[in-house]
């Protein structure tokens, strides 16, 4: 009985702490942000794309704004776990969501039930427009045409890994679209899975930024039909776009930072010009490039909002054509 | 050889050898304190590593693993609530070996064999690898399934006394991992509508529901008992070395021959993951041995086999990762991380390409196992006598660290309240004489098999056909249909024996 | 007295047998839920519809199993299970639950702190001496320790409630 009275007693005691957890005060400080570390959400695990450009980024902010910028990794649920956080978090400007394009895919799909509009974008960090077709090198196709005549030939039997609602899943579907074929298209994992497949000659092609499958274009195991961009990459560019080659398909996947709904627009301003400064840096470029092969390209809070508003208009179009139905 | 020389260079000098010790270190208190794992500790770090030099921060991260995997047997043997998920069979013999008084004989075995099986995982790595991970890439979705198949049919041994129980508990396993994304479409599952149920049940806080909370509800149940005494005794003195004789030893080479081979080839397959390799090699061994029966009763056989296993796992985890690029499971997946953070990104030219620091690799992980071996011996007594601390006390110390563990997994409360769910789950099934081991291979084991099944047919445009033709596959679904109707068999001779007495 | 373990050994398996089924009936009827892709040959409802199927026919077996088998062994480890302690337990349980509950609100130091003291108590045998003082320092430098070595080297960012 003693034990029970006990418990009763604790709980009773933190009674008025909890009363008092309710009234806290938000101040107006944008005007001196920021005055303590900034965290900032990748809504994956550590060591993957989206962690790495957080990452090189706080790693310059730290110096700029001269408060320490953290990576908090909230995974889940294909990055809704952590948008929810940051929409949720308090817009004191403490806390941003860094993120990219399956934002607003999670919408489309159902994962969430909101994509930007809910947040206050600040800017475009970087924009990875180096999503190319690669086949094995053992197999006959030597150009994206040749892909595409064959598919033709046998429709629905060349093997295109995606994984469903994602980005290159829609790549695909554009694909299938503008060429006018239809591809076998099976889910084959994540990047490295889909170059392990590809390796063994389990898939027929696959399209992934570029970075990704870097190692084994390096080693000749994969060859490159196609790049999906407006023009030749400076860091690759013996590569054709698949434009040149007659097939107008575009891909790009833009990671931006977010801040949660009603941030001041003072706070917001000084992010993305100290982001801006950064992408400007020489040893930025040289961070990215080594990593992940792509190149800077940064977009202010204007150019940001127009991108992902018409991003979020051309995937609605498609929601069908995505969802299968 | 001048690849050795290369490496060595790289990781034989004060700061990297001063790196491998604190990871040893940190891995081993990580992996011991139940909720913190190998994972965490390698999560935690991967940003500190930042700042330090490619080869330093990746010989830094090894040891982690390392001490983690292998640290992970402390808490198993000694409290009953595995470190790790990697250390989940450890319990079913390490914690009877300590409750009849034998827990310094318990640990010195699991500390050896932890050693011998990273040892024999990374000399296979070392010369094996770019064979092996040709071989690795050859299993797709058929074969993938197929293994499932296989490892599910491990149920068998898990059981206990009615198969029946055995396969549900590892249904609910399989039913609870279908909670969130679905993996494939990409639709939600069981959400109920409910925003965080979207992201589904992460294994660590589910283990240690299962296991730590349904310990501390134990613990509270029988704490009524006036009798009982609080601490176990334990006789230290006279005890030399690790605890048990070189006969032991011996009589142990074959079950640690059998386990490093099924630990390092689990880890080699991207698609499985090594966390559950000491539950396989455990019922492998098990399925084996000349006397099954005593397996649980306290034989160190069982912590043979899931440690050497587990450690075995790390050098088959490498063989993908720095041949291919391919991360089997979190942790690789941060070491690859880790690596490419630093513009270094693995794949067939690593070898030729960047020698220091996969060599480098090889020697820290020699370096690695050999600290471990010596820090883990000199420790063994101080583990020991944790126990001298009343169960009253170390309890609820664990479980706030189990809190910190399951917070630290995705930064969110979520996971948190997972524990407590689990922990009632886990307690509810102890009532009802329910096995929970299956249930954690279940829970890891499902989702492999729909996730390759659903792919397996996109590629066969619906056909099944490809899942019985191709060799891989229909040589571990025959295995499997083999251990099912062999264990079948067994369950009714003995309840033939017991009825005719 | 052996009649009642007899009885009680048979209920075991009986409550399983009936709490699988209850779960898989839940659980299939909950499946209907799930959205319907074409773009996949096997949709995500496929599995959760086998493993319900599967789990209520082994436990429909399990039950006849149970009805049928009289014959129970085992008494000894039976007999000690029943002196236990369910109003503990719950306790126990219901302590945790408070313990999450309010980590959100006053902080992961102040609720670690609590939950530590009054949890060792609870697990702490009759008749031994309690020391509250010396439980309450343990709690405070295990819970401050750990927070600051987490929320400083790591950056894993505990409630921290209301000392902040």
């Amino acid at each position: 009985m003693k034990k029970s009275i006990w418990i009763v007693m604790a709980l009773v005691l933190m009674s008025p702490i909890l009363w008092a957890a309710g009234q806290q005060e938000i101040g107006n400080e944008a005007d001196t942000w920021p005055t303590k570390p900034i965290e900032i959400v990748v809504p994956f695990n550590a060591g993957g794309d989206t962690d790495f450009h957080a990452r090189t980024y706080a790693k310059y902010l730290k110096d700029i704004l001269g408060q320490p910028v953290t990576i908090i990794n909230v995974a889940g649920a294909n990055g809704g776990a952590g948008s929810i956080r940051v929409k949720n978090a308090k817009p004191d400007g403490y806390s941003a969501l860094f993120f990219h394009d399956s934002m607003l895919m999670n919408k489309v799909v159902g994962v969430t039930d909101f994509a930007h509009e809910a947040l206050d974008p600040a800017c475009i960090g970087v924009h990875d427009d180096t999503y190319i077709l690669a086949v094995n090198s053992k197999s006959t196709y030597m150009s994206l045409d040749d892909l595409i005549q064959d598919a033709k030939k046998h429709p629905g039997d060349i093997k295109y890994a995606s994984s469903i609602g994602g980005y290159t899943y829609y790549v695909g579907c554009m694909l299938e679209r503008e060429a006018n074929v239809h591809f076998n298209i099976v889910d084959a994992g994540g990047g490295s899975d889909r170059n392990a497949a590809l390796l063994a000659q389990k898939i027929d092609t696959n399209v992934n930024p570029y970075g990704v499958m870097k190692p084994f274009i390096d080693s000749g195991d994969f060859r490159v039909l196609a790049l999906f961009s407006e023009k030749r990459s400076n860091l690759f560019p013996t590569i054709p776009t698949a434009k040149e080659q007659g097939y107008e398909v575009i891909g790009s996947r833009a990671y931006f930072l977010s801040f949660p709904k009603g941030t001041d627009p003072k706070i917001i301003a000084k992010m993305s010009s100290a982001m801006e400064t950064i992408s400007k840096m020489p040893e930025y470029a040289k961070d990215i490039e080594l990593a992940y092969c792509v190149e800077p390209g940064f977009s202010g809070t204007e150019e940001t909002l127009k991108y992902l508003d018409k991003t979020m208009a051309s995937f609605m179009a498609d929601q069908d054509f995505i969802l299968g139905k | 050889m001048d690849n050795f020389i290369i490496g060595a260079q790289a990781v034989l000098n004060l700061p990297s050898i001063l790196l491998i010790v604190i990871g040893i270190i940190t891995g081993i208190i990580f992996g011991a304190i139940p909720g913190l794992s190998a994972t965490m500790a390698i999560a935690l770090f991967l940003p500190i590593t930042y700042g330090l030099s490619p080869t330093q921060g990746i010989v830094l991260l090894i040891a982690l693993y390392v001490g983690g995997i292998s640290g992970g047997l402390i808490s198993a043997i000694l409290t009953h609530i595995p470190g790790t998920p990697s250390s989940v069979a450890t319990c079913f013999d390490g914690w009877p070996l300590t409750q009849k008084g034998q827990a310094t004989k318990a640990l010195g075995v699991g500390i050896v064999f932890s050693f011998i099986g990273t040892l024999f995982s990374t000399i296979i790595l070392i010369f094996l690898s770019p064979i092996l991970a040709r071989f690795a890439i050859k299993f797709g979705a058929y074969e993938y399934f197929a293994l499932g198949i296989f490892s599910l049919s491990m149920i068998g041994s898990l059981s206990g006394k009615s198969l029946a129980k055995g396969i549900s508990s590892a249904l609910f396993g399989c039913m609870f991992a279908t909670v969130g994304i679905d993996m494939i479409g990409a639709v939600p599952r069981f959400s109920f509508g409910v925003q965080s149920m979207k992201m589904g049940f992460n294994i660590l806080p589910v283990m240690i529901g299962m296991f730590a909370v349904a310990e501390i509800l134990k613990a509270a149940e029988e704490s009524r008992h006036p009798l009982q005494s609080e601490t176990i005794k334990i006789n230290i003195k006279g005890i030399k070395g690790f605890g048990f004789s070189w006969a032991e030893f011996r009589s142990q080479w074959s079950n640690g021959l059998y386990s490093s081979l099924i630990g390092t080839g689990i880890g080699i397959l991207p698609g499985i993951g090594g966390g559950i390799a000491n539950i396989i090699a455990y019922s492998a061994v098990k399925n084996k041995s000349k006397y099954p029966e005593k397996f649980g009763s306290g034989i160190i056989d069982g912590v043979v086999a899931t440690e050497t296993s587990n450690n075995a796992a790390i050098g088959g985890a490498l063989v993908p990762l720095l041949c291919l690029g391919i991360p089997g499971d979190t942790v690789t997946a941060m070491l690859l991380g880790g690596l490419t953070l630093h513009g270094i990104s693995p794949g067939p030219l690593m070898f030729t390409q960047n020698v220091d620091i996969v060599y480098g690799i090889f020697i820290a992980l020699l370096i690695s196992a050999v600290l471990m071996l010596l820090i883990e011996f000199y420790g063994l007594r101080a583990f020991v006598a944790l126990l001298k601390l009343p169960k009253s006390t170390l309890l609820p110390g664990i479980f706030i660290f189990c809190v910190i563990g399951a917070f630290g997994v995705n930064n969110q409360m979520f996971d948190v309240w997972t524990v407590l769910l689990f922990g009632g789950i886990g307690y509810f099934f102890n009532k009802i004489k329910m096995p929970t081991a299956p249930f954690i291979l279940g829970f890891i084991i499902g989702p492999i098999i729909e996730v390759n099944l659903r792919r397996g047919l996109m590629f066969s445009q619906g056909s099944f056909a490809p899942f019985i033709t191709s060799p891989i596959a229909t040589v571990f679904l025959s295995a499997s249909l083999l251990s099912l109707v062999l264990s079948g068999i067994k369950n009714i001779r003995r309840k033939m024996d017991k009825k005719s007495i | 007295m052996d009649y009642k373990i007899m009885h009680r050994f048979k209920s075991i398996d009986g409550i399983c047998g009936i709490f699988c089924i209850m779960f898989s009936i839940f659980y299939l009827l909950a499946s209907t839920n799930i959205h319907k892709s074409t773009v996949v040959t096997l949709g995500a409802e496929f599995m959760p519809r086998i493993y319900g199927i599967v789990l209520f026919i082994l436990s429909c077996v399990q039950i006849i199993n149970c009805s049928r088998n009289i014959q129970v062994q085992n008494t000894a480890t039976e007999a000690r299970l029943e002196k236990n302690d369910k109003r503990n337990v719950f306790l126990t349980f219901l302590l945790t639950f408070c313990y999450l509950g309010i980590m959100q609100i006053v902080g992961f130091i102040i609720a670690s702190t609590l939950y530590f003291v009054v949890q060792a108590s609870l697990l702490s045998s009759i008749g031994s001496k309690r020391r509250y003082g010396l439980l309450l320092l343990v709690g405070a430098l295990l819970s401050i320790g750990s927070y600051y070595a987490f929320h400083t080297v790591f950056h894993i960012s505990l409630p921290s409630g209301l000392l902040f």
